[in-house]
This record gives C-alpha cells, sequence and structure tokens, in this order.
C-alpha cells in the first residue's frame, strides 16, 4: 500500500460509491471497496439517533444505504484526498449533494470522512472503517437519516 | 527543520499539548504565534444561525481576538484522539475530544471534532499552520454553549 495505490483507491472509491449505492441492484459492486467486518461511524449528534451512530459489518451498512437511497440519490465529490502512508489512512474533504427523487428537493453539504484501509487476503485495497463529520447534522437527520 | 512526518507529528503534539493552557487567557494567546503564521486562517465548516457559511477568520490575530472572546467565561480542552499526517502534501488531520466549561456556571459540554491543518516553514525554517478547517459533531450546540446560551 503505497502513496500512489491509496490515493487511486480512494479517487475509484468515490467514483464507484456514487455510481453503485444508488441502485439496489448494484449495491453489492461495494463489496469491492469495504471489507466483510467494515464499521461506520457517524460523529453527527442528531436528535433522535444515537451518538456515535454506528453500522458494524459491510451488509449492516449496505442495507442502511439501501433504506435512505430508497427516495435519494447521494453524489459524493472529493475536493481533497490526503493520505497518511504510515498509518494507512486516508482522509477526504467531501462535497455530497443529495437530491430526493419524489419531492426534487436538493440539499448540498461538505462532510469530512478519514478512512482505515488494509490488504485483504487477496492483497487487495480495502475500507477497514470510516468515521464522518458533517456541516449540518440536524439537516442531515431529517433530509437523509429520515428512512433510517 | 524540516517537514517530515516525525517533525510535523511531534508539532502536533506540541500544538496540542500547549493550547489549553494558552487559548484560555488573554495572558497567554500570544503563545499561539509560534504555531500559526501571521495569514493564518481558520474555516468552519458548521451552518450555524446567523454566520455565514462557512465561517472564515482570516489573519492571526483576527483568530487569536476571537478565540479570545470565545473564551471570556468558557475554559476549553482539547485531547487529540488520532493524528494523521500527509507527508507528500505536508498537511495533517486530528480527531480531537473538546470539552468546554462555563467558569461562571459551571455547565459543561463535550464534543468531537476533525480538524485539518496545512503546514508551511516561516522565514526562520520553523513549523507553522497557514491553515485550518474544522468539523464539529455538534456544531449548533457548541456556537450556543460559546455565546453562553447553551
Amino acid at each position: 500500500m503505497t502513496y500512489a495505490s491509496m490515493k487511486a483507491f480512494m479517487e475509484r472509491y468515490f467514483e464507484g460509491y456514487s455510481k453503485y449505492s444508488n441502485k439496489i441492484e448494484e449495491i453489492d459492486k461495494l463489496d469491492e471497496f469495504y471489507t466483510p467486518d467494515f464499521i461506520s461511524t457517524g460523529h453527527t449528534h442528531m436528535q433522535g439517533k444515537e451518538y456515535p451512530l454506528v453500522r458494524k459489518g459491510r451488509n449492516a451498512y449496505k442495507d442502511s444505504l439501501v433504506r435512505m437511497h430508497a427516495d435519494i440519490e447521494e453524489i459524493m465529490t472529493p475536493q481533497d484526498i490526503m493520505i497518511d502512508e504510515q498509518e494507512k489512512k486516508a482522509i477526504a474533504l467531501v462535497r455530497v449533494e443529495l437530491i430526493n427523487h419524489e419531492t426534487m428537493e436538493h440539499f448540498g453539504s461538505d462532510i469530512i470522512a478519514f478512512y482505515q484501509l488494509i490488504l485483504d487476503e487477496d492483497k487487495t485495497i480495502k475500507i477497514k472503517s470510516v468515521g464522518v463529520f458533517v456541516d449540518d447534522p440536524e439537516k442531515w437527520n431529517n433530509f437523509y437519516f429520515k428512512n433510517l | 527543520m524540516e517537514l517530515t512526518y516525525l517533525n510535523m507529528k511531534s508539532f502536533m503534539e506540541r500544538y496540542f499539548r500547549g493550547y489549553s493552557d494558552w487559548v484560555n487567557s488573554a495572558d497567554t494567546i500570544d503563545e499561539l504565534d509560534n504555531y500559526y503564521t501571521p495569514d493564518f486562517t481558520s474555516t468552519v465548516y458548521g451552518r450555524l444561525e446567523g454566520m455565514g457559511y462557512p465561517v472564515v477568520r482570516k489573519g492571526r490575530k483576527t483568530f487569536k481576538d476571537s478565540l479570545v472572546h470565545l473564551h471570556a467565561d468558557i475554559a476549553e480542552t482539547m485531547t487529540p484522539i488520532d493524528i494523521m499526517i500527509d507527508e507528500q502534501r505536508k498537511k495533517a488531520t486530528a480527531l480531537v475530544k473538546v470539552e468546554m466549561s462555563n467558569r461562571k456556571t459551571g455547565v459543561q459540554l463535550e464534543v468531537d471534532m476533525v480538524a485539518f491543518y496545512q503546514f508551511c516553514l516561516d522565514e526562520n525554517s520553523t513549523i507553522k499552520f497557514e491553515n485550518v478547517g474544522v468539523f464539529l459533531s455538534d456544531p449548533e450546540r457548541a456556537m450556543r454553549f460559546y455565546l453562553k446560551n447553551p
């Protein structure tokens, strides 16, 4: 796992996430990026939700994406990707565009996400965990997490 | 001084050790000059009522003035949980536990924060922060707490 290979992986990931996470029939293509024991942690204080908001396991995470993307399309565009080569970590400042297809409401937001990368048994880079902060936790709660 | 991985990491550790001592008093705030360039810029990615987005402070003096103002009644302690260094691009990101306490009322608030920093070498070849970007786990509540209305 070199600086260049981790950065290229993250660039592929963001393209893949926007492409696959919005279609239930393609959601399993995200397996290319996450380990089976992948953990997601949302560091967002939101009314009525536990803090931090943790999803343990790739399947549990994909299930929550399917629920949240039932009527919302999510497009992630990285603005900056930082790589800690020694610790095998990536940090991304990301612009997220959310579109509700039923109401046609649109919500643009900035987030920062930090990823732990590992090599799996096939020596392929995977994401083992992610932590996320958002600019407007309550707006995310009302717009995005309402189906959770 | 070179901007190596180890130098940037130990700079970050020194910064967090000192920050909580210096930021809470107008008498010690100038110690932060050892860490920020004169044109230091701070950007807070929090959508806060009555404030623009993002909330930008340009210039070290403006930033220190806002810290003195915010910490008039509020003592703040920052504890880094994780520090990540991008050696090629001379950047650092820190996951930080922030504990705030109102000295008058004793009310406390704890939030998590991510801060990402751009390093540079100044004219004396000393490491400095050129800018910082900040995300908070609960930006609205933290700002209400700072503004003495928790």
